[in-house]
């Protein structure tokens, strides 16, 4: 593999609100390599935002991060840079997607003149030159007579329209990372795979790194090349595509796996996750997960578990994979992806 | 857009005649008259009636009073003889106008100033700060404040004239203050609810990922969008403050146009009622037009049909 | 920590029926409205101080009469006019000195008059006691506010549901009309109906009503056409319920939030328009008092007996305030998105 870009190392986020400290980020870790892309997926509240947040520098004020986490950025701690150092850093060496096109672009100001803002303030070119360049943005991402719509304010642009100029201003100062919180969620569904398709053609020509948020597992299929699965401020299963959708390892990714409809879902057999995550006001001792989880240990409930390794690609944090832990048989579905894995696997050798 | 306008300056020319029209009948039915002066003989009032056109027929009067009215013609005054209700609104208006222009002025600029301080510094000690004075700035009816200022720095350290007009400047200080700092708290209040809006959006969050520095935010983005709102606040207000305060103007003994109207209820002097009225609804409607227009230039969202 | 084998035995998920449980209790949107404005001190005091303004409004009815307040001693008017707060104490301002026109020196003329009773708030130009004349005053002020706001509510609330729920042409025709009506400046309006009907407490809430109304109606309507599209309101009305009895069950509750928040505007309001009305001569008639016509009445005396107008300005001015705070808090309570973090 080639050398990773970004290292999130012991990441711990905390939010002091009123009520008390929300561990929204519980020790998370990982390595985001040269022009792949990452996929973190979770459940609302699983923290996913909040990390793309800090990855930005854009977290609320009551935001803490304790000293020892570390987000290397090309071996530069981001979380030890001023703000004034943070903003050379934002649109310009690491861009955001955002997920609502309708709310996300100013309504007051000419859309030409957004996706320039970021050139002129890190490429320090002048106004015209920047709307010259805002221009082949445009062409670049799709949009049909750019030059007739560039003077075009938001409110006269479809929602598609209106993501594909977002991505043309995350794309304006060529950063090396992008950032794409759930770019496609507020979308009709034949829109969702002309943004995915674009992104996918723009990544390839640019050579950028993604890391793309979402709850949709049906979406990162066709997107990622690796996957994070998140809960409750951790992660707790990561491995390359194929490893988390044919040999799952941890319940909770079961349970994502078998909550999402493929074309050969049988009837009935559409399984919801039981419950609600924890609060992470107070998270609780042991695996976040346990509660939820039909094949929790006694040990669960007092022991969070380390990392298993399944191969050098594929970590999970659960349990289930210590040797003295009982032989447990997963769902059905799961067994038919294992035995597509075990395919896989006689293939290759 | 001129289409928009034109079938607003219909809609107004329509309401204030019907303003005209209702005031006109109100004051027929109001009672006693204008010429009450005890010396009067019955003769005289009779003689007065003919002079001021009061003894024709009520719906002759009325459409003499359009008549004239649409020449620009408001009648003559009862109370100051020979004088026609016109050049009066004329002499005493710009003093109003002149007040209120600035008392606008300062109120609204600064408004948005601490409305966009406070909004900055939400929820520490200056928006606190900032919070109570435009909380006390909001209760305080001008009339109040301008005792208190009166009492403060015109006899206790007396700074300024206690009353008076066009002789100098310092005349206009505690007035305008008076008049100012309603208008700035309710604009202060009004920008940092707006502002905070605007902040905690997505495209300010999304102008952030660009990298822009906080008072770039600020000033390209942030601020243009809570205008907008802003302005139609305005409005009305600038109406109010142009055509001038009553009791301002009592209590600092301006010669302006809100002080002729009140003089001309307790003597009955209806022409004047009557062209104060018609001056105080066209300042309104105008006004509200005039914001009306802008909203549509500055926010791109609004078409104007 | 060594774990033990018996540490390894699956013991499953805990019964669902616990786990879906909602973090916090559930609590009624008055409930949690109540709860997030206690949380707002200012509010809270501002609602105690009302209540207890209001109750001693009401209770001052006991002791002190409009008589009292009026009737004065036509032959000791030189001996019992303009004494200065006599607290008993000596606090600066209130012990009963005052710098008499054209004196260099303050005198207590309490003493020179031979006074033996302690005027708290003072006296007024004839003598009588300014304690008494702001009390009857505030009784007035709060009168003309309250009667001026039940109006309000019923004609804002009503004509705005009506516009709001028949919609169409009545709807379009209704809202021509106030904004016809709201493009008359309310001074004018005020000083016809003044006018019209004399000056006197009556006109003045009649004056106050009828200019106040136009933006209840305006929210109350805008509020209307967004919830007669909600769900329970299409299911009401698809049950066969008669148009009042849904404004009444469906609407009208759940915008009480809105109007509530109104009124706390509309009545600082009346207080003030009250006070300017007085000003104008279109007040309450002598000998009575209210806050407005005793700050316009002492307005010549401003230079000299300056409590005679800074008293009833200043429970004016914190009445005002009052409901603006609790209007605030108000605000913030039913709206739980002003309020987050």
């Amino acid at each position: 593999m080639s050398n990773p870009i970004l290292k999130v190392e012991n990441l711990h986020v905390n939010f002091n609100t009123y009520a008390g400290t929300v561990k929204a980020i519980r020790d998370v870790s990982f390595d985001l390599n040269e022009g792949e892309t990452l996929a973190i997926v979770g459940e609302s509240g699983s923290g996913k935002s909040v990390t793309t947040k800090t990855l930005m520098g854009l977290n609320a004020k009551n935001a803490s991060i304790p000293d020892n986490s570390r987000l290397l950025f090309k071996d530069k701690n981001l979380l030890a840079l001023t703000e004034e150092e943070w903003q050379h850093v934002r649109g310009n060496e690491i861009a955001m997607i955002f997920q609502d096109p309708m709310t996300s672009l100013d309504p007051t100001m000419k859309i030409g003149h957004q996706i320039a803002e970021p050139l002129v303030k890190h490429r320090g070119i002048s106004e015209k030159e920047a709307l010259a360049r805002a221009l082949e943005l445009m062409k670049g991402v799709g949009i049909p007579d750019a030059e007739e719509h560039i003077n075009d304010y938001p409110h006269q642009w479809s929602g598609g329209m209106r993501q594909r100029a977002v991505i043309a201003i995350a794309l304006a100062a060529d950063p090396e990372i992008l950032i794409a919180d759930e770019p496609t969620t507020a979308l009709d569904v034949t829109i969702q795979a002309q943004i995915l398709n674009l992104m996918k053609k723009l990544q390839k020509e640019s050579n950028s790194s993604i890391i793309f948020i979402t709850h949709d597992l049906g979406v990162v299929a066709g997107m990622a090349d690796r996957v994070a699965v998140m809960y409750a401020g951790k992660i707790v299963e990561y491995g390359t595509v194929d490893e988390i959708f044919f040999n799952p390892q941890h319940p909770y990714t079961w349970g994502l796996l078998n909550s999402m409809p493929t074309t050969d879902t049988e009837e009935g057999s559409l399984q919801a996750i039981p419950g609600t995550p924890p609060d992470l006001l107070e998270p609780p001792l042991g695996d976040a997960f346990a509660p939820r989880n039909v094949y929790a240990l006694a040990i669960d409930s007092r022991e969070e578990p380390p990392f298993f390794k399944v191969s050098d690609t594929h970590y999970a944090a659960t349990w289930l994979l210590d040797e003295r832990a009982p032989k447990v048989t997963p769902p059905k579905q799961i067994l038919t992806r294992w035995a597509h894995w075990q395919e896989l696997q006689g293939q290759e050798a | 857009m001129l289409k928009y306008i034109l079938k607003r300056l219909i809609l107004l020319i329509f309401t204030l005649f019907l303003v005209i029209t209702a005031t006109f009948f109100l004051m027929q039915i109001m009672p006693g008259t204008p010429f009450n002066n005890p010396k009067l003989t019955p003769e005289m009032i009779a003689q007065l009636n003919k002079a001021y056109g009061l003894d024709l027929p009520l719906w002759h009067q009325y459409l003499n009073y359009m008549i004239n009215a649409t020449h620009g013609d408001f009648g003559t005054s009862f109370q100051y003889q020979n004088q026609s209700v016109g050049m009066l609104i004329g002499q005493r208006l710009p003093i109003s106008a002149q007040l209120g222009a600035q008392a606008l002025v300062i109120g609204v600029i600064a408004g948005l100033f601490m409305g966009a301080i406070s909004a900055r510094n939400k929820n520490n000690k200056i928006d606190g700060t900032l919070g109570v004075v435009s909380t006390l700035g909001i209760s305080v009816p001008s009339f109040i404040l301008a005792i208190i200022l009166l009492y403060l720095f015109g006899f206790k350290w007396p700074l300024f004239p206690v009353s008076g007009w066009g002789d100098s400047f310092s005349e206009s200080v505690l007035p305008t203050i008076a008049l100012a700092v309603g208008p700035a708290a309710i604009v202060t209040r009004f920008v940092r609810s707006e502002m905070i809006e605007a902040l905690s959006s997505d495209y300010v969050q999304l102008a952030r990922a660009k990298g822009l520095s906080e008072k770039e935010i600020v000033n390209k983005h942030a601020y243009r969008n809570s205008m907008i709102p802003v302005l139609t606040l305005i409005g009305p207000m600038a109406a109010g403050l142009l055509t001038g305060s009553t009791l301002i103007e009592n209590i600092f003994s301006i010669p302006g146009i809100g002080q002729q109207f009140v003089s001309s209820i307790p003597t009955k002097d209806f022409p004047v009622i009557m062209g104060t009225t018609i001056v105080y609804a066209l300042m309104l409607m105008v006004m509200i037009l005039i914001t009306d227009i802008l909203t549509a230039i500055v926010d791109p969202r609004v078409r104007l049909q | 920590m060594a774990a033990n084998t018996e540490d390894f035995v699956i013991v499953g998920a805990k019964s669902s029926d616990a786990n879906e449980h909602i973090a916090k209790p559930a609590l009624s949107f008055w409930q949690d409205a109540w709860r997030r404005l206690k949380l707002n001190k200012l509010a809270v005091v501002s609602m105690w101080f009302l209540i207890f303004i209001l109750g001693f409004a009401i209770v001052s009815n006991i002791f002190v009469t409009q008589n009292d307040a009026n009737s004065f001693d036509s032959d000791n008017v030189g001996k019992y006019k303009n004494l200065p707060p006599k607290s008993g104490l000596p606090i600066p301002g209130w012990n009963g000195k005052i710098k008499e026109p054209g004196a260099t020196e303050s005198t207590d003329p309490y003493a020179n008059s031979n006074v033996k009773k302690n005027y708290l708030f003072g006296t007024d130009t004839i003598g009588r006691s300014l304690g008494k004349r702001v009390i009857v005053g505030l009784r007035i002020s709060l009168l003309v506010a309250i009667s001026a706001t039940l109006i309000d509510l019923l004609i804002g609330v009503s004509y705005g549901v009506f516009s709001g729920w028949k919609g169409g042409t009545i709807d379009v025709v209704m809202q021509r009309i106030i904004e016809i009506m709201s493009s008359v400046p309310n001074l004018i309006v005020v000083t016809m109906i003044g006018l019209l009907l004399g000056s006197g407490v009556t006109s003045i809430i009649i004056a106050i009503a009828l200019t106040g109304w136009l933006s209840m109606a305006r929210q109350v309507r805008n509020m209307t056409l967004s919830l007669k599209e909600r769900d329970y309101v299409l299911a009401a009305k698809s049950l066969g319920e008669s148009s009042t009895k849904i404004a009444i069950k469906h609407l009208i509750p759940n915008m009480a939030g809105t109007i509530i928040v109104q009124i706390m505007m509309t009545v600082p309001n009346a207080i003030m328009f009250e006070a300017v009305l007085s000003a104008i001569n279109l007040g309450v008639k002598p000998p009575t008092a209210s806050l407005g016509s005793l700050i316009s009445d002492a307005q010549s005396m401003l230079q000299f007996y300056p409590y005679q107008i800074l008293i009833p300005s200043a429970v004016l001015v914190l009445i005002s305030l009052a409901f603006i705070l609790l209007g605030d808090g108000l605000r913030d309570a039913f709206d739980p998105r002003a309020s987050e973090d």
